[in-house]
Parts: C-alpha cells; structure tokens; sequence
C-alpha cells in the first residue's frame, strides 16, 4: 500500500465525497488539505490504520473474556423484581410528598403505588428477590444485584443510548463495538459481535442498538434470530463449486479496486464482511444448529414452551456462540416488553413467564460447562418504573434508582449492592452511574477505561465520555 | 425498490408498501428504517449479513439473471470460445466504462471455468448460468456498491 503509485492516484479516487465533506469541514484550511492526503503518502512507513477482530492483549489479567448482555429493553419495574420496599406497601394510596415527580410528565404524578408481588430471602445471602423470578432466586447466590444504577434521562432511546453507548446521543458506537475493537474475537470464524434478535422483530431503537457508530464498521454488530433460520442466505444456491468461483472472482476485482483506495475503511469492511460470510457460511451453520442439543437441555432452557421458547431459543443460541469464542452476544426482545405503562402487574408477570425460566438455565448450563467462570452476564434496561402510579394500574419510566444484575467472570457472588430510598425511588445508597457501570465492565475485560480512545473528528472519544467514571470494586470479587 | 425483481411490482421505487406480514429481507439487511416511527436519519451498517444477501439471496441472484441475459442479447458477437465482447458489455452496463487488460482476461477466464461447473446443461445454459455468476459478481464489487 505503500507503493509510489498511491501519491499519483488522483484524489478523488482515493476520498469518497463524504470523506471530503468531512475532511474540509474541520480544522484550518492548510491543515484540511493535508489531510486530504492518505495516511500512507503523508509519511513514509504509516500504513494506513487497518482494522480487524484478531484476539488484542487486554491491558491487565482480565477476570471474564466474553460478555453476555441481556438487554432488558423498557425499563424494568425495580419494585416488582428487585427492591422490596415496605414503607411503600405501607403508604400505598398516598399522595407522595414533595420532591417525589413522575420525571416524563410531572402532571402524571400518581399516588404511591406498592407491588403485589411478595419477595423472599433466596440463596445463602438471603437476597431479597420477588416470587415473578423464582428461576433467578435459585441462582441469587451466583449473581451481584445492583439496586442502585442511574440514568440521565427518562425517555427510551436517550437512556437506551446512555446505557449502550455512554452519552444521551445518538451515533454512539455501543458496549459491544468498543469491547470487540479493544479485544478481538477468539473467534474468527463468527462475527467479533453478535446481537440475537427476538424473531418477532427488532427492539426499539433498531440496529442502532448495536452500531458501531464511528467505529470502523468491522465492530458492528451482527444480528441473528433465533428462530427458523438465524442467518438469511446463509447457504448458496447451485453447484458448490461455482459459488466458490463468484466468491474468488469477487475477491480478485475488490482487490483490484480497493489497491487505489487504501485510505476508505468503508471499502475494507465491506471486503472483511464477505470473508466472513464466506467462513460463516461454514462455522455457522454448525454453531447455529440447535438440534445439536440434547433434549435434555431442550427441555432445561424450555425451547418448546409456549411461552417461553422464544427467548429459550435466544439464550441457547447465546450459549452455542459465548462457547465458541464470540466475544461480546447481546441478547434483544422484541419493542420493549418491560414498558409497563398499563396493567404493570400483568404486565410483569407476562414477560418473567418468558424470561426467568430460560434466564435459570442458561445460568445453570454456563456454570456446569465451566463458561460463568469466565464470561460476563449483564442483566438491565436502560431505567426503572416510578414507584408512583402511572394511571391506575400503570408505572412511568424512572431515571433514578433502579436494579440490574451482573453474574459470573469477576463479579462477586450473592451480593447485593447499592440501596434506593424508602420508595425506590432515589438511588440513596453507593450511587452507581452508568460511567461507573461501563468502566466496571471494562475493567472486569481487562480494560483501562481511560486508555481505550478512538480518535474521531480530533477528539479521543471513550466509552465513558468525559465522564468522571470510577470503577465499582466493591462488586469485583 | 421491488425486493423481489419479478412479481408483484416489478418496478423500482422510493414508495413501498411494507406489510408486516411479508418482512423485505433483503431491505432489512441493509438496516431498513423501522417504519412504526419517523426515521429522521439513515444508520451506516456493513455486515456479513449483507455479504451473505449478495452472496447467495433470492434478489440479487433474481437480478443477475436479468442482467446476464440483457448481455447475451445486447453483447455484439463473440469470436468462437472468446468472451471478450460480453464482458466488455457487462462491465460498461454495471461500471460505465471498459475493463481493462487484467480485468478482461480474468472474467473471461472465469467464464470459461464457470461453465464447466453446470455441465449437466446444454451449451447455450451453461453459458448463460456462468454469465449469471460473472454478472453477480460484478453486482457485488465494492465498484458497484459505492460511488468514489
């Protein structure tokens, strides 16, 4: 790439119209033209920046390598799930007092609402969880309940974007982007990255909830369904050997035309992405087939259930791909099963009927095939309910306090962290701010949250942003 | 755009009726906007899912058959075994312009390996199917895909 012929490519070639938009837009005008100029004929010997999903050294000895998100989009009720709260039973009915708002749209404050639910001391620890997540009580002693995380803004996709990317903005590249372009994939015959999508369609926010924003494309996630066929297209038609034959006559005129282009990553990862395809096309169909489970743990994780086997299904398909080196699975429901606005008690009891079950065994099965050692699970939204009505029956999105938990590679076991106030409303006790959250994550991966920057538009961006993050070691077990 | 080439429509257009019940994978692949909500700005995606839509989907398969016999009919005559003419045509329709030395001698070599692949065909189908593979390579090149 380094070869003179670069120098004399004209410049339109090597800069799609974007870029040159882009470019001219910032900096002075000198100093734009300089940048017009690919990396490799500014200097001699700076190859272009190349991007790729080969295995990274973490910073420091990580204590999980993959991570498992179960995104729990909606906001899930912390009184109904996580965080008993008495007092509110007690004044169920009342008027809240001063300084207790429905943060959406004060005018909507209702009264306190308490949960129908009971809560029972489970595991060793006596963590305190609710009768809907009876499968969740047997694994207490695995996991770290965080009741204490804060959001910065009450509407989904400004949250959603906080909780995925770092910032209430959108564009942002999400966890799973900067944690596949700081690692790797131990894999490389599977996307880095995988999103595995509820069949029934994609959750709010679309695609944008595993983009790699800025990122180089190569960080994108890759989404799957769990259902029917996981990967469309997956198998070429015709004779074998002459899907081959495309395949390497593609290859060949990419190679061509990308040799004058080196600067244009857009032209690279659409090249990797083919390559991939073209492994997945054999990789995958393997890790994607479900029938190579056994009906015993068919049964476990309830992939027939009426109810369940939806999410059953993601969550062995997460399994299959966390065991064969994927680095980072995000797990999605349909729109957001957790915006309890009506009927929030029904409305509960409805998705835990889909979800606990399968949540039990995936655990169980990680930690008998000796994965929960090293994989991260996260479990959260992107904020809580209002512990005042919404409504008659309903609960308001509530930015906070609310409940998330984290189980395996480096977490501490049977701990409950953090507290909310006496209606679960404010987080009162060990405060953990999404910044916290994400840094906490990273250094569980081995990762400095403040050396992991990418450079765009002059600026090294990070997860944490600019964020004051620290990391929560007291849940670092 | 007609998703599916033939059929329905037919026809190419910036209007669709999206029914939910007859999902546009090939549309969703390339990150389709939700059309529950207003989609004030278009996400940038490159995916092996799209690879894999390229590679081996119903549409893009659909068109390169179209393509390929718009070449047998359009391309000026080939001397006997020479390709030389229709993948000149080929390149002109997908790139606008000729390939060039290297170009032509590597598609025409790949059409003649391409044919041996369906010789359970007659002459005439085995020409054409090794011009469906020529032409949806082509449709796939990072050339065709992106404007410089």
């Amino acid at each position: 790439m380094n070869e003179p012929h670069v120098i004399t490519t004209p410049i339109r070639q090597l800069l799609s119209r974007r870029d040159v938009m882009s470019r001219l837009s910032i900096g002075l005008p000198g100093l734009a033209l300089a940048s017009l100029l690919p990396p490799s004929s500014r200097a001699e010997g700076s190859a272009p920046a190349r991007y790729d999903v080969l295995p990274k050294k973490a910073h420091f000895a990580p204590r999980a390598k993959p991570v498992l998100l179960l995104f729990q989009n909606g906001g899930p009720s912390q009184m109904d799930l996580f965080d008993p709260k008495p007092e509110l039973q007690r004044r169920d009915g009342q008027t809240p007092g001063e300084g207790f708002v429905n943060t959406v749209d004060p005018k909507k404050t209702g009264s306190w609402l308490g949960s129908p639910f009971q809560f029972r001391p489970s595991g060793q620890s006596g963590m305190m969880l609710s009768e809907l997540l009876p499968g969740l009580a047997q694994h207490a002693d695995e996991i770290t309940l965080i009741r204490s995380m804060i959001s910065e803004h009450s509407n989904h996709e400004q949250a959603i974007w906080y909780f995925n990317t770092g910032t209430t903005m959108p564009g942002r590249p999400s966890m799973g982007s900067w944690i596949t372009y700081a690692l790797g994939s131990e894999t490389q015959d599977l996307p880095a990255f995988v999103a595995i999508l509820n069949p029934k369609g994609l959750p709010v926010d679309g695609v944008r909830n595993f983009s790699n924003g800025w990122l180089p494309p190569v960080y994108q996630g890759f989404a799957m369904r769990a259902e029917g066929t996981p990967v469309l297209d997956l198998k070429p038609g015709g004779p074998a050997g002459a899907a081959e034959g495309r395949l390497n006559l593609l290859r060949e005129l990419n190679k061509r035309h990308f040799v004058t282009r080196p600067d244009q990553l857009e032209l690279e990862a659409r090249i990797a992405s083919f390559e991939l395809a073209a492994k997945m096309q054999l990789a995958a169909s393997e890790a994607l087939d479900l029938s190579r489970e056994s009906k015993q743990v068919h049964a476990a994780y309830g992939t027939d259930d009426a109810e369940a086997g939806i999410h059953a299904r993601q969550l062995l398909l997460a399994r299959r791909l966390l065991e064969r080196g994927v680095r980072f699975v995000q797990v999605l429901h349909e729109g957001q099963p957790w915006d309890t606005h009506k009927n929030n008690n029904s409305g509960n009891r409805d998705i835990c009927r889909k979800t606990d079950g399968p949540t039990a065994a995936l655990l169980t099965d990680l930690k008998q095939r000796g994965l929960l050692e090293d994989t991260l699970v996260i479990w959260g939204g992107e904020f809580g309910r209002t512990p005042m009505a919404e409504g008659n029956d309903g609960r308001d999105h509530h930015k906070f306090g609310f409940s998330l938990w984290l189980a395996g590679g480096g977490v501490k076991r049977g701990l409950t962290y953090g507290a909310t106030d006496d209606f679960g409303y404010h987080a009162a006790e060990k405060p953990v701010r999404m910044a916290d959250f994400h840094a906490t994550v990273l250094h569980l991966l081995g990762i400095d949250f403040n050396r992991l920057s990418y450079k765009h538009d002059t600026r090294e961006e990070k997860l944490t942003d600019v964020h004051q993050a620290k990391v929560v070691s007291e849940i670092l077990g | 755009m007609s998703p599916r080439g033939e059929g329905e429509t037919g026809r190419r257009s910036i209007y669709q009726i999206v029914r939910r019940s007859a999902p546009q994978n090939f549309l969703n692949a390339f990150d389709a906007p939700v059309m529950e909500i207003n989609c004030v700005r278009r996400v940038r995606s490159t995916s092996a899912t799209q690879a894999l839509a390229l590679l081996n989907g119903d549409f893009v398969s659909a068109q390169a058959e179209h393509f390929a016999k718009r070449v047998l009919e359009k391309a000026p005559p080939d001397a006997d075994g020479a390709y030389t003419a229709k993948v000149r045509y080929a390149f002109r329709l997908a790139f606008g312009r000729n390939p060039d030395p290297d170009e032509l001698d590597t598609s025409a070599s790949f059409l003649d390996r391409q044919r041996k692949h369906y010789s359970g065909s007659s002459s005439s189908e085995q020409l054409l199917r090794a011009l469906c593979d020529l032409c949806h390579s082509l449709m796939s090149t990072n050339e065709f895909i992106y404007l410089d």
